[in-house]
């Protein structure tokens, strides 16, 4: 195993920081282009007309806040769908399972942002960082998602 | 490595096994989607469930999936038979996940050819770990793809 310098560690810790920022960057950017797309806000109109209320998404948002699998996300929602025997909330025209199906395809972004990133930070990178910056990409999405559909249920 | 950055370094390892795994349970269920709401009711995978989650040991979670084993069998349902034993083997199947994700992260871990109960004494808090993300996205999956029922 090779050690490294006390010069060595003090760059590795630079680059993991400027990576750290360059990620952030990249999220928002893609956090944005989710807006402007209009997924999530397709996706909380579908579900503002259906029964569900906002405690059921509220739990979703916190769940994804608090959790480090975005496994723990989509199986949430699937015993939510599971659960609505009369298909009144998230089992309503297949929305939950659209919203499980636009979560999954976030993951083909975040490789992107991460091969988009290799070449420069290839030294601190590790095999894992592709899985977390899908949840984070993921956390991105819901708070949209639920951010719209408390507004579209306002009142209701 | 002390305990803490240890058991950080577990939970690390403890997701990104568990976003992996959810491919495999899921493909399971799929696998055995004609049974569900038929012959596999909501209440077993519930049931199945809230024993992977509130179990103290792994030996009770695959207590639990051979008792529903024998059930089946001693009613003649050979398809629900087959379906426990299934669950069992991919059970029996993350002993090995569990000693190499344990070593992985750093835990002292008994040599792989050691005697079962050696290797448990010291696993079985990563065998229920790894135990209950997998069943929690196997239970998920196959209460999202079971037939609807309207009185639910």
């Amino acid at each position: 195993m090779t050690v490294k310098t006390t010069v060595e560690k003090k760059a590795d810790e630079q680059q993991q920081a400027l990576l750290r920022v360059a990620l952030r960057a990249a999220i928002a950017q893609a956090s944005d282009k989710q807006l402007e797309e209009s997924r999530p806000r397709l996706l909380a109109e579908r579900l503002a007309r259906t029964r569900l209320d906002n405690s059921q998404v509220r739990n979703l948002e916190n769940l994804a806040y608090t959790t480090d699998k975005v496994s723990d996300i989509t199986d949430l929602l699937k015993k939510q769908i599971g659960r609505d025997g009369k298909a009144q909330r998230w089992a309503s025209d297949d929305v939950g399972q659209e919203v499980i199906a636009a979560l999954d395809g976030l993951r083909a972004e975040a490789d992107q942002i991460v091969k988009d990133l290799s070449e420069r930070f290839r030294d601190v990178m590790d095999a894992d960082l592709s899985r977390r910056v899908h949840l984070e990409l993921c956390r991105e999405f819901v708070k949209h998602l639920a951010a719209e559909f408390m507004y579209r249920k306002r009142g209701a | 490595m002390d305990d803490i950055t240890q058991q950080l370094e577990l939970r690390r390892r403890l997701a990104a096994w568990s976003d992996r795994a959810q491919k495999s349970a899921t493909a399971m269920a799929e696998q055995y989607h004609d049974l569900l709401g038929r012959k596999i009711g909501n209440a077993q995978l519930s049931g199945l469930n809230n024993i992977a989650q509130s179990a103290p040991s792994f030996d009770d979670v695959k207590e639990f999936v051979q008792h529903q084993g024998e059930k089946a069998e001693r009613a003649g349902r050979s398809e629900v038979k087959e379906y426990w034993d299934a669950v069992g083997k991919a059970l029996t199947g993350l002993e090995d996940e569990a000693w190499k994700l344990a070593q992985e992260a750093g835990l002292p871990v008994p040599p792989r050819n050691s005697r079962p109960r050696e290797l448990k004494a010291a696993l079985n808090d990563v065998y229920l770990m790894l135990a209950r993300e997998w069943v929690q996205h196997f239970a998920a999956h196959s209460l999202m793809i079971a037939p609807r029922r309207e009185a639910q």
